[in-house]
């Protein structure tokens, strides 16, 4: 065994980055601690805590201050916790969670944003009325004749949404009774339903905002649940990103809340700090500087890399723009990986950041590039699937760049290929599709994902009789004064619910649903499970044609149909396999992942299956290799494509602990020297030849 | 709901095994909520054992998490062994190679497991968090209870800090029992995978009565007791009339206090004023009487004896304690409304009812606990929804819950192995296992267990050892050279006279009880009737068969020649039967002892006096010992109905003997049992 001896004058050495940490939190001010892959960023994150918790506890406990420890994911949440142990000063969580518990006691300020919100969001509603080309039916109506034929639509809201997915001609055939006088209007159904759809929001929005102004019951505050991702700002609930803004806008606004916070929590940490959402910086920053200006301390921990940045929306290396004046502590030590891929991951990121393993024993791994072609992967991962002993648990993780492969490879295609008809994740939104169907930040989920996700989480849940049972609905008072035998007959009644694919087990719990029997708590679950009421399987369809396409030209509505359809029809087994993915429960010898899914883990074995072309564009890892030589030079657009290609290799070939293989599946012929000149040797790679 | 048991880690004088408490299953408890007969006994959890075995530290650990917060736990809590252990560890880890980025802290553990009834109409508002779908058929669910550091970091940097100092020992201990005290800990709750519960209290869900052993605070005891009685009656029986006395009582208020005004108040007042002005100071005298008040005071509790008026602090104790016992256990049920939904455990814990009782009034303590209660609540529909829990080392109650319960089942048996408190639970499938007899057999097993156990179980449970011996000769002559034994005579130990295969009926109840037994058994060689007429000596086992039971279990089955030892030690027992003495086997103990002493004084006078023509006819003329043992057999046969009359004149023999004779020896293999006995118990220590 390797990788265990560290010899005193490498444990000193890495104490003295730790020790830099610590100066500035003794000094109060605020860093931020870059280390590459495998440095043990999260190590020095727990040190550091553990660290305020020794030399700060008293003082801490006597102005009863805690401090803020902010993870990437619930997951990351977990690991911080269990190793920093029990304490009572360390508030640890994601983001999301931590923002809404600092916000969500000043409702009647958050009432204030969302009427702000809901007035914009009208305004940009109304424009669209007023002056958009699909809107133009309407604008040529008069003023009168907008009113009825509002009024008109209002009152048939139920027999619109009925025939939502219908095509052109009976959805005329519905309409034009009702509608006599404006059966222009009807002439383009798809400019239809996008007009209407449009009024529906004016109405809910007004609606809504005439209600908090007259202080109707249940408008009083602003919801947020992290089970959801959608807005529905008519019901004052509010999604991720919505919950970030406002929590920038409530805080940028309100100097005493700045100051409670500031006093309240003088120190707060945040993990992974490159992807996270750049409004988070800047409420960070708000806070600092408020608490400069009025002589409180307060220190903000960035703790990350910003060569790992792989997502859009995280800040990556604009951080220093939002949130200037930060201490820079750098670790380049490697706790991770093999002395052999340290070695080619510096190479990739060619950065200040030149790692070196920590441990006296690092060799002993091996890093080696294959050139082949697409028909080659099973073959090349079965070749290392018998060399390395794989077995479930010696697991072999395989990267690969598209969802397509990992859909196809871990056996959930058909969802893959039919989310992919979505026009949702479609064309330009294809890349979309890589966060919002495969990740495993749950956070990240798209709306009809994580509906799905909820679903099939029951239903695996049920299965499963280790499950606890407040995980079926997490929510206390759901069970408060429930009887043993109403539980006794609630599980009994979900477990009725059957069904071999996905479209058979909704029918089959609308059906149970709507027998009106005394199941009210069914009903409160499976409502709770759906984030709507009154399910029947015709709504539950109309809601993900509504969900997931936008235009409705008879063309449309077919294929929109059909693709629901072929959704509805996957066995409900895929779809378990697609949710064990998602929330890494799989059992198999190799794991699959797309390059993005693997953020801050580490394997022993992986193997990257790379090519040319991600996502849409069909020159990417080429175009890196290709421009090594003159990175320095690249501009603008490429510079960034450069940077965004390095970091996710970066990402991915740094996850591996011993042994590291790629296989590129283009021809390399072009860029021979780019790769040469990070990974070594190119090997062909030939069937049948067993090394 | 119903508490079905409690694994107590690092508590006291618990450590991390045979440490579980287990308390009155589903059967016996369901069976009880369905008769409308009430009988407490099945449902009441015994514990028992002898002194400072941690009887008292169940119902504590259960007082200190349902009663009172987290600061009851003091470093004094910890048990010992855990924490000298935890201490080498840090010296391990901060002096030594080890390190470990995740370091151990002191805690405590409490593992509750909660037992559900079919059919139920519990509320599950408090368990909910705990429970798995699975959970919800199997009717169980389990509670993991910590007290942990709430600072885990700052007790670890403090005891580094205590570490560097260099103290000795001693002082390094105490310095590491101060750090934990001046540590605040917190309960945490943890479902089955160990999962945080938040916002849960245990005392939501398991509500704890405990009536301590020492209730009798004042001669005025008594009284107050009756009245929780009167006052429960009064109000059951009386119903509206409530509403009349208490008008009643209102009223002779109102006329006292217009009295004492008019008669003192005023002239007080008077007086007052000649030190301090009224406006500043001024007393208001009102009479205060209330229906309980009036219950204490006014009622005068008499014993009539005799016709004789015997006023209460001559009432005897035993009767007093037990009036008490029995208004706590009203008084508690009182407090739950008829004919609602439970939502809690409920669970009063009787501490050593023994103390001042006779003990024939201890043995009848559960019937008449049952019959005061099912008499008080005769006329309400009431639902009895408790555990009892009675700690005791009150053999006459154990004998009593037997009894009453007709079963081992829900007793808890403590004792002390290895410095750590041991629990044994009893249980009727584990005393007689059900796989290895048959239905009826068993049955017999178990009812001649339970009839003959009544002898004999002060014996049992609170004995140091037992020795199982199959003849009157055994007993008699062992007790007197225990007696004589200066090691031995130390310890109490008992002796069982049983027959083999009887004895054998025992065997595994003693197993799990753990007390050692040693058990001293015979070869019982079966002769046939030609080698019983010749008094045929036997010196080889060869093809020979034993009539023996016990020999036959342990043995595998009855030849003789297949024996490899003479004993067989399993765990705590040790069979003990005879070798080859003097180049004979023994069939009984007679014989063996017979063949020890062929040739000492004392036994040859014994036998000159027991079987004078016998004797005289085989010691012949040469007056040869040898003699003796040649007829080792022919002596046993003929003293096979003079038993009781060979032992205790042999115990005259030596009781009045002087020292300078030569004592008889035991046989060797008993005094290799009793060398293993002593051992033993000296391991035990």
């Amino acid at each position: 065994m390797n990788l265990l001896k560290i010899s005193t004058l490498n444990k000193q050495k890495e104490q003295k980055s730790l020790k830099a940490i610590f100066n500035s939190i003794d000094k109060s001010e605020s860093f931020i601690f870059n280390a590459g892959a495998g440095s043990g960023k999260t190590y020095a994150l727990i040190e550091s805590l553990k660290y305020v918790i020794r030399n700060y506890e008293r003082i801490l406990k006597k102005h009863n201050q805690k401090v803020i420890c902010i993870t990437y994911t619930n997951v990351a949440t977990r690991e911080v916790k269990e190793r920093l142990g029990n304490t009572d000063l360390v508030l640890v969580s994601t983001i999301h969670e931590r923002v809404w518990e600092l916000i969500r006691f000043y409702q009647k300020e958050l009432v204030e944003i969302h009427t702000e919100k809901l007035r914009e969001e009208i305004y940009s509603l109304n424009q669209k009325l007023k002056f958009g080309e699909e809107y133009r039916k309407y604008q040529q109506l008069d003023t009168t004749q907008k009113e009825n034929f509002k009024k008109i639509m209002i009152e048939n809201k139920d027999l619109f949404y009925q025939n939502y997915s219908v095509k052109a001609a009976p959805l005329k055939e519905v309409f034009h009774p009702l509608l006599k006088e404006y059966s222009d209007i009807l002439r383009n159904v798809s400019h239809f339903r996008k007009i209407v759809s449009t009024v529906y929001k004016v109405e809910n929005y007004y609606k809504c905002y005439k209600n908090i102004k007259s202080n109707e019951k249940g408008y009083e505050s602003v919801e947020y649940n992290s089970i959801y991702n959608s807005d529905l700002l008519h019901n004052m609930q509010i999604s991720h990103d919505t919950l970030l803004d406002y929590g920038l806008k409530i805080i940028e606004r309100y100097d005493l809340l700045k100051q409670i916070i500031v006093d309240k929590y003088p120190l707060i940490f945040i993990d992974e700090y490159q992807d996270t959402d750049q409004t988070v910086v800047s409420i960070m920053s708000y806070l600092e500087k408020y608490a400069k200006n009025i002589g409180h301390k307060s220190l903000i921990g960035y703790f990350g890399d910003t060569a790992q940045n792989i997502y859009d929306k995280g800040v990556g290396s604009k951080i220093t723009e939002i949130h200037s004046d930060l201490n820079y502590i750098i670790k380049e030590f490697n706790r991770r990986s093999t002395k052999e891929v340290i070695e080619v991951i510096n190479k990739i990121r060619n950065d200040e950041i030149e790692q070196r393993s920590i441990y006296d024993d690092c060799e002993g791994g091996s890093v080696k590039f294959y050139e082949g072609t697409q028909v080659d992967v099973r073959e090349f991962i079965n070749k290392y699937i018998e060399e390395w002993d794989i077995t479930e648990k010696n697991q072999l993780h395989c990267l690969v760049l598209t969802n397509k492969t990992v859909a196809q490879y871990s056996g959930f295609e058909n969802i893959y290929e039919a989310f992919k008809e979505t026009d949702k994740y479609k064309g330009l939104k294809y890349n979309q599709l890589n966060t919002e169907l495969l990740s495993n930040d749950l956070y990240k989920l798209g709306e009809i994902p994580k509906l799905l996700f909820n679903i099939i989480r029951l239903y695996n849940n049920l299965k499963n009789i280790n499950t606890p049972v407040i995980d079926i609905l997490p929510r206390s008072n759901f069970f408060e004064d429930m009887k043993l035998e109403e539980l006794k007959e609630l599980v009994n009644t979900l477990n009725q619910v059957e069904g071999k694919t996905l479209g058979e087990y909704i029918v089959s719990m609308s059906a149970i649903y709507n027998n009106n029997n005394n199941n009210n708590k069914y009903k409160k679950l499976v409502d709770w499970t759906l984030g709507f009421e009154g399910i029947t399987h015709e709504l539950f369809s109309n809601y993900l044609i509504e969900r997931l396409f936008n235009n409705k030209s008879d063309d449309d509505v077919e294929h929109a149909n059909n693709t629901i359809e072929k959704l509805l029809k996957i066995n409900i087994d895929e779809y378990e396999v697609w949710y064990k993915f998602i929330s890494e429960k799989q059992v198999e010898k190799v794991i699959y992942h797309t390059y993005h899914g693997t953020k801050g883990l580490e394997f022993d074995n992986v193997i990257i299956i790379m090519e040319n072309a991600f996502g849409l564009n069909r020159n990417y890892f080429n175009h890196f290799f290709e421009n090594i030589a003159n990175s320095g030079d690249l501009e603008d657009r490429d510079k960034q494509k450069f940077e965004q290609t390095q970091n996710l290799l970066y990402v991915s070939c740094s996850r591996a602990i011993r042994n590291l293989r790629i296989l590129y599946i283009d021809d390399v012929s072009n860029f021979e020297n780019g790769i040469k000149g990070i990974f070594g040797e190119i090997h062909p790679f030939e069937k049948n030849l067993k090394t | 709901m119903y508490l079905k048991s409690l694994m107590i880690k690092n508590f006291r004088k618990f450590g991390i095994e045979n440490n579980k408490v287990k308390f009155v299953d589903a059967k016996s408890y369901q069976k009880q909520q369905n008769e409308k007969k009430l009988n407490i006994a099945p449902t009441t959890t015994l514990i028992v054992g002898k002194n400072n075995g941690g009887k008292t530290t169940i119902v504590k650990a259960l007082d200190n998490l349902i009663n009172h917060n987290k600061d009851a736990f003091k470093a004094n809590d910890f048990n010992f062994t855990y924490l000298k252990k935890l201490l080498e560890y840090y010296d391990e880890i901060f002096n030594g190679d080890r390190s470990s980025e995740k370091i151990n802290t002191p805690y405590l553990q409490f593992n509750i497991d909660i037992g559900i009834e079919d059919a139920n109409n519990d509320l599950i508002t408090n368990i909910v968090h705990f429970m798995r779908l699975d959970d919800i058929n199997n009717s169980e669910l389990n509670i993991i209870v910590n007290v942990e550091l709430e600072d885990e970091e700052v007790f670890i940097s403090n005891v580094r800090k205590l570490l560097e100092k260099k103290h000795n020992q001693t002082v390094r201990f105490r310095g590491f029992l101060d750090l934990i005290n001046s540590s605040s800990f917190n309960i945490n709750y943890y479902n089955r995978d160990l999962n945080k519960i938040e916002n849960f209290k245990l005392r939501n869900l398991i509500e704890l009565r405990p009536i301590k052993a020492n209730n009798i605070e004042s001669e005025k005891s008594l009284s107050k007791a009756f009245s929780k009685i009167i006052e429960y009656r009064y109000n059951t029986l009386l119903g509206n009339e409530e509403n009349e006395i208490n008008s009643k009582i209102s009223d002779i208020n109102n006329d006292l206090t217009r009295l004492i005004s008019e008669k003192h108040t005023n002239g007080l007042n008077e007086s007052l004023g000649e030190i301090e002005s009224n406006e500043k100071l001024q007393v208001l005298l009102s009479a205060d009487l209330n229906f309980q008040k009036m219950m204490n005071t006014l009622i005068k509790y008499e014993y009539v004896e005799r016709g004789m008026n015997i006023p209460e602090n001559q009432f005897g104790l035993g009767y007093t304690k037990l009036m008490m016992i029995i208004a706590d256990l009203i008084d508690y049920m009182e407090k739950y409304p008829e004919n609602s939904f439970n939502s809690k455990v409920n669970i009063i814990s009787i501490e050593e009812p023994e103390t001042f009782m006779h003990p024939q009034m201890q043995e009848l303590f559960i019937k008449n606990i049952n019959e005061a209660i099912a008499s008080l609540l005769k006329d309400r529909n009431k639902n009895v929804n408790s555990q009892l829990i009675i700690t005791t080392h009150s053999s006459h109650i154990l004998n009593s819950k037997i009894h009453s319960g007709n079963t081992f089942n829900n007793i808890n048996y403590i004792s002390i192995k290895d410095n750590h408190t041991n629990v044994v639970n009893l249980q009727d499938d584990t005393i007689i296992p059900k796989s290895k007899k048959g239905g009826i057999e068993r049955k017999n097993d178990l009812e001649f267990l339970k009839k003959h156990i009544k002898y004999k179980v002060s014996e049992l449970f609170f004995s140091d050892a037992i020795i199982f011996v199959e003849g009157m000769t055994e007993e008699t002559l062992l007790k007197f050279y225990i007696d004589n034994n200066e090691k031995l005579n130390k310890y109490y130990i008992s002796i069982f006279n049983i027959d083999g295969a009887h004895g054998l009926v025992y065997h595994d109840l003693i197993s799990i009880l753990k007390v050692p037994a040693l058990i001293i058994t015979d070869l019982d060689i079966k002769r046939n009737e030609e080698e019983k007429k010749g008094f045929k000596q036997i010196c080889d086992l060869k093809d020979r068969v034993t009539t023996n039971e016990t020999i036959k279990k342990y043995n595998g089955d009855y030849k003789l020649g297949t024996l490899q030892d003479n004993n067989f030690n399993i765990n705590n027992m040790y069979i003990t039967y005879q070798d080859k003495i003097e180049g004979y086997y023994a069939t009984s103990f007679e014989e063996a002892f017979i063949l020890t002493n062929y040739n000492n004084l004392i036994l040859n006078r014994v036998l000159l006096k027991i079987k004078p023509d016998i004797y005289k006819n085989i010691i012949k003329k040469n007056k040869r010992f040898r003699n003796v043992k040649e007829s080792s057999f022919l002596l046993q046969r003929k003293l096979t109905n003079n038993k009781s009359d060979f032992a205790n004149t042999l115990l005259y023999q030596l009781i009045i003997e002087t020292e300078d004779e030569r004592f008889p020896s035991l046989p060797e293999y008993i005094e290799k049992g009793l060398t293993w006995l002593l051992r033993k118990l000296g391991e035990e220590e």
